[in-house]
C-alpha cells in the first residue's frame, strides 16, 4: 500500500491523516499503566494509520456477513458476528453486544456447511 | 451532565464522521451502514488502541524503557495477531523515517 509513496507523501502524511493523531494519543493515555510512560512523536501517527487499516478490515469482514445474509445495510449484529468468526478479533468480545451473540452458532454452522 | 458526557466521549473515541468515511470507502456504493454499527466500530477502534498500546507498554516495562515508540507498536501488532498489518505498517514506518531523515539532513 505504501510501496509507491514518495518522500513528499510521507512528509505530508501527518497533515493528511484520516484519523486525528491527538485523539489517538489521548486514548493511548486512558490506561493507568500509561500515565507514567512517555509516547514518542512517531507513535500516535503510526497507530492512527494502523487504526485506519483496522477499520478497513473490520468493515470488510462485517460486510461479508451482510452479503451472506443478502442484505444491503450493515447492522451492529453484523460487526458482532464478524468479531466472533475471527480469532484475532477475540479482544473485542467485551465490546460487541452480548445479546446478539445468540445468533452466532446458527450462522457459524451455516458457514461451515457451505465450506 | 449531558455536556460532561460529550467531553468524555471526545476523550475516549475517535470522531465518528472520520470512521464512517473509512467504512463507506470499503463497501459498495449502494450499501448502507446503520448508525449503531458505526458506533460499534468506533468503540472497537478505541479498544484496538488500548490493546496494542498495552502490549507495547508491557514490552517497554520489561526492558525498563519509559518511552513507547512506533517500533514498539509495530512489534505489538505482530505479538497481538495483527501480522497481516505488520508488513504494510513496516513499509509505512520505514518510508516515514526515511522522508524525515532527508528533511533533517537538508536542514543541516
Amino acid at each position: 500500500r505504501f510501496n509507491e509513496s514518495t518522500d513528499t507523501d510521507m512528509r505530508e502524511v501527518g497533515r493528511k491523516m484520516e484519523l486525528p493523531m491527538a485523539r489517538v494519543k489521548k486514548i493511548m493515555r486512558i490506561d493507568d499503566e500509561m500515565k507514567n510512560m512517555m509516547i514518542a512523536s512517531d507513535a500516535p501517527l503510526f497507530l492512527a494509520m494502523a487504526c485506519e487499516l483496522f477499520v478497513e478490515e473490520l468493515t470488510l469482514l462485517s460486510w461479508q456477513v451482510v452479503e451472506d445474509g443478502r442484505r444491503k445495510t450493515m447492522q451492529k449484529s453484523d460487526v458482532a458476528t464478524a468479531v466472533a468468526l475471527h480469532d484475532h478479533l477475540d479482544f473485542l468480545v467485551d465490546i460487541v453486544p452480548r445479546e446478539e451473540k445468540k445468533y452466532l452458532p446458527t450462522f457459524a454452522q451455516n458457514r461451515q456447511q457451505q465450506q | 451532565h449531558a455536556h460532561s458526557k460529550v467531553l468524555l466521549d471526545q476523550e475516549r473515541f475517535l470522531p465518528i464522521a472520520n470512521i464512517a468515511r473509512i467504512m463507506k470507502k470499503m463497501i459498495p456504493s449502494n450499501g448502507k451502514i446503520a448508525k449503531e454499527a458505526k458506533q460499534c466500530v468506533q468503540e472497537c477502534v478505541s479498544e484496538f488502541i488500548s490493546f496494542v498500546t498495552s502490549e507495547a507498554h508491557d514490552k517497554c516495562a520489561s526492558e525498563r524503557r519509559r518511552t513507547v515508540t512506533a517500533d514498539d507498536l509495530l512489534e505489538a501488532l505482530k505479538a497481538t495477531g495483527f501480522d497481516n498489518y505488520a508488513d504494510t505498517m513496516h513499509t509505512f514506518l520505514a518510508k516515514y523515517k526515511e522522508a524525515h531523515k532527508t528533511i533533517s539532513n537538508t536542514c543541516q
